[in-house]
């Protein structure tokens, strides 16, 4: 976008603040208006329907130890443009009621309710009911609120969620635990025959309070390493949103040759990653032999994720201001190597797949979502562009490294679980493209930068197009560590999406259907696990897992 | 002679299929550049899951009763079977085995019916679809093969005629026990994925340990069927006729493996279908080549 279209957008959002009498700033990418919350509904629908903007998540704030209130902050993206729009709007801490934007904008469902569980955030005119919390967990501690201590350990009685009965359908439990479930999360699938009439989710049964430790107990650089571990497949897209969050928000300069690092390690992830998932869809649909083929393809991938950064998962080199492990020029020669082979074996392994009957009539015409939905749901990733939504952060918001090199974002239009798959085989041969073009221009220079300072109390709002889709983190900063930290992954947006997406399948579909959005609830909860017994200090996450000690 | 033949080619058939259980992981596993266990796996998780408790499903006696009828008329077939083929047990073998086979099989996919939850019981209603197709061109190619051979027991001496007709019967026959022995893409019964292995889910322990015993048999015994019925059209003396039988029922096992290995898991509405399809194509061409006398 040229400067003269950027400052037209900006002076629109200027006015479109000014018409609701709200404030008004810009930095970088980010905008930041501040609303009454009287005027919030009406200027939600003016960013996310007239500015065709989507919603990226809201944040619940506790903001009573600086200015007395409560704050919520609903973040928009104009992806067309190349921004965050942020709104923010605050409430009293006696009556936090703030109103519900669910009805014009769908996507905000999941993010109120989470503000309401943790903050106690009242939303005017929708049903709110338990969505992070279990059922059991007391009514008025809101875990999130600066006075609630981040060990603080409530004395509950347990009591369990019942499955639902339904005299009209048959109903279908799938979860917590099920083959067709890597994680726990459940679904109640309520079927006439094998045709699915309606589905209900329960999820979060491993939500840890991660945001409550990164708040309490870490520094800046560590939350680098805890965020690496909510997810076991794109932890190190974590780590770098994070990171890029407060880099954003304290402007802290990254070296070129870091950024470049970055990418690679993305985009080994999500190479990894798709093929990990071409794999589990092939396994779904009976093709084992698919899925074994796939995964000894991604051996290579983690070979060279292992040569480049020292492990084949959870990386952990990357720290706020860079890298931390550097790559040379054997390491590059073996690499290209490597990626000459995979690229060969997957096409060969595709063109097997796509041969095999059953799977080509299962994929096709199953578990659609259409594109009015898919806007409607703000749904981002492989999923959105299998729906005809062409939006990729690497391109649309480029970070690290992305404005360097050239590459196609597939965009394909029936929505289907085949269109989904074809994306994510498209991803792999750009994303080889990708590391091919990074390696070949790999600046010199530091991979680090250490001389800076982090500022109190400025937003910082970092996307990264993960394997699954665009994951957000959200900083506050705070003194030595975030003031508050928010963390929405890719499966977050898209699992509302699969309701729209599992009515009117079989049954025998709901498996790939679910494992089409690729689903990683890990994320989605962020969940973290530290082994207590290891020699360094431990560090107790949240009483929510720990039975005898909430006695 | 039979006295010694006879337990010593049931013993082989009682013991060989899971043996060969154990060949098709191998097999599948070469395939998919794995290493995969040992020959004799399935016969150690077998004996490990007769070592466990034993456990009856809640409200689930009559699943017991029927499973218990099932395992012992499974074997009984299979013996049925191989002694028949050597020595005449009553005029009409070949139509009373099929006649136990399909009592067995209307046994088997009852059992599911009388567990109290709901992926057995979708996965009953799933095998009852493809049953119906399966079964009902089991009966007709049969009759067929009856009809042409004139064969209404193995022990007649009497080599089937090398025509177009019973060819096309046989490749029915053939792709039936494909389709019974619940490989892909006809294993939407237990399809692990959405039904986490359906009609045995609630089974555990030694019953499923017999269970799976059974099914070894059953795969074992609807392949067996139509290579005797294919080897009847070269070969005369039944001792020879059996064991060779045998034999190409190891490699018919083999080829079933690899065709499995590169297959994906039809769906209930398409397979019943698609079956019926080939069926009705394959028995009309048989029934005019019959005519024709080709």
């Amino acid at each position: 976008m040229n400067s003269s279209n950027k400052t037209n957008i900006l002076e629109k959002y200027r006015e479109i603040a000014e018409s609701y009498k709200g404030s008004f700033s810009y930095i970088k990418d980010t905008v930041l208006i501040t609303v009454d919350k009287n005027a919030l509904r009406d200027i939600a629908e003016t960013i996310y329907w007239k500015m065709d903007c989507y919603h990226r998540t809201c944040v619940g704030v506790d903001e009573t130890p600086l200015n007395g209130y409560l704050a919520l902050y609903h973040i928009f993206g104009d992806d067309k443009n190349g921004l965050n729009i942020i709104v923010k709007t605050i409430t009293e801490l006696k009556n936090p009621v703030i109103p519900s934007i669910r009805d014009i904008v769908p996507a905000a469902d999941w993010c109120e309710l989470e503000a309401h569980d943790l903050l106690g955030i009242v939303f005017e005119n929708r049903d709110l009911y338990r969505l992070v919390l279990p059922p059991y967990w007391p009514r008025d501690i809101y875990p999130l609120r600066k006075n609630i201590p981040y060990n603080y350990r409530p004395e509950v009685v347990y009591s369990s969620e019942r499955i639902s009965e339904s005299t009209e359908t048959a109903v279908v439990p799938i979860g917590p635990y099920h083959p067709a479930l890597h994680e726990p999360e459940y679904f109640e699938l309520f079927v006439e025959g094998e045709k699915i009439v309606d589905v209900k989710y329960r999820g979060f049964h491993v939500h840890r309070g991660i945001e409550k430790l990164g708040e309490s107990r870490t520094t800046y650089q560590q939350i680098n390493f805890l965020a690496e571990r909510i997810c076991g497949i794109c932890g190190f897209v974590h780590a770098v949103c994070y990171s890029q969050a407060v880099e954003k928000a304290a402007n802290i300069h990254v070296p070129e040759r870091a950024r470049f690092i970055r990418s690679i390690a993305l985009e080994i992830e999500r190479l990894h990653s798709h093929l990990l998932w071409i794999g589990v869809a092939a396994h779904i649909l009976g093709y084992d032999t698919g899925f074994m083929h796939s995964w000894r393809i991604r051996e290579s991938i983690m070979l060279i994720a292992e040569l480049l950064t020292g492990s084949r998962k959870t990386y952990g080199i990357n720290l706020i201001g860079g890298v931390r492990r550097d790559i040379d020029e054997n390491k590059i020669k073996k690499v290209l190597e490597t990626l000459d082979y995979v690229e060969k074996d997957f096409k060969k392994l595709i063109d097997i797949i796509t041969s095999v009957p059953e799977i080509t009539r299962r994929i096709k015409d199953t578990g659609v979502l259409p594109k009015e939905d898919a806007r409607k749901l703000s749904v981002v990733g492989p999923v959105a562009r299998a729906s005809g939504l062409d939006r990729d952060i690497r391109r649309d918001l480029p970070y690290a490294a992305y404005e360097y090199v050239d590459f196609n974002v597939p965009v394909y239009d029936s929505g289907d679980n085949l269109a989904r798959f074809k994306v994510r085989v498209d991803e792999v041969f750009e994303s080889i493209s990708i590391i091919r073009q990074l390696l070949s221009n790999l600046p010199k220079g530091p991979v680090l930068n250490n001389e800076f300072e982090i500022p109190e109390y400025k937003i910082g709002v970092s996307l990264v197009e993960a394997p699954r889709g665009e994951d957000v983190h959200f900083v506050i900063t705070g003194r030595g560590k975030p003031y508050r930290w928010r963390v929405r992954a890719p499966t977050y947006n898209n699992i509302p999406a699969l309701k729209v997406m599992l009515q009117g399948c079989t049954l025998a579909d709901a498996p790939l259907t679910i494992a089409s959005i690729d689903p990683c609830f890990s994320c989605t909860d962020r969940i973290v696990i530290i082994d207590e017994k290891g020699f360094r200090r431990s560090i107790l996450l949240n009483p929510f897992n720990r039975k005898c000690d909430l006695k | 002679m039979f006295s010694v033949i006879i337990p010593i080619l049931v013993s082989v058939a009682l013991f060989l299929p899971t043996l060969m259980d154990g060949v098709e992981r191998k097999i599948k596993a070469r395939i998919q550049s794995r290493i995969g266990p040992p020959i004799l796996q399935s016969w150690f998780d077998i004996f490990k899951l007769m070592s466990k408790e034993f456990y009856i499903p809640v409200n689930s006696l009559h699943t017991v009763t029927l499973l218990l009828m099932y395992l012992a008329l499974q074997p009984f077939v299979l013996i049925y079977l191989i002694t028949s083929v050597i020595h005449p047990l009553t005029d009409y073998d070949l139509a009373i085995t099929i006649s136990i086979y399909i009592i067995i099989q209307a046994l088997f996919i009852s059992i599911p019916f009388t567990i109290p939850n709901p992926f057995s019981i979708i996965g009953a209603s799933r095998e009852i679809m493809l049953v119906i197709v399966n079964e009902l061109f089991l009966i007709i190619s049969i009759s067929l093969y009856i009809l042409y051979s004139g064969l209404t027991s193995f022990t007649q001496t009497r080599i089937v005629s090398f025509t177009l007709h019973t060819i096309l019967i046989l490749l029915v026959l053939f792709i039936n026990s494909y389709v019974s022995s619940g490989r892909l893409p006809f294993d939407i019964a237990e399809a692990e994925p959405e039904l986490a292995s359906g009609l045995m889910i609630e089974l555990s322990g030694p019953l499923l340990g017999l269970l799976i015993l059974c099914l070894h048999l059953k795969r074992f015994f609807v392949k067996l069927l139509p290579v005797i019925l294919l080897t009847k059209l070269f070969i005369e003396n039944n001792i020879i006729l059996l064991m060779v039988s045998i034999i190409v029922t190891i490699i018919v096992w083999i080829l079933y493996s690899v065709l499995s290995a590169i297959l994906a898991r039809s769906r209930v509405d398409l397979a019943p279908i698609t079956l019926l399809k080939i069926y009705i194509l394959l028995v009309i061409l048989s029934v005019i080549s019959y005519v024709l006398g080709i």
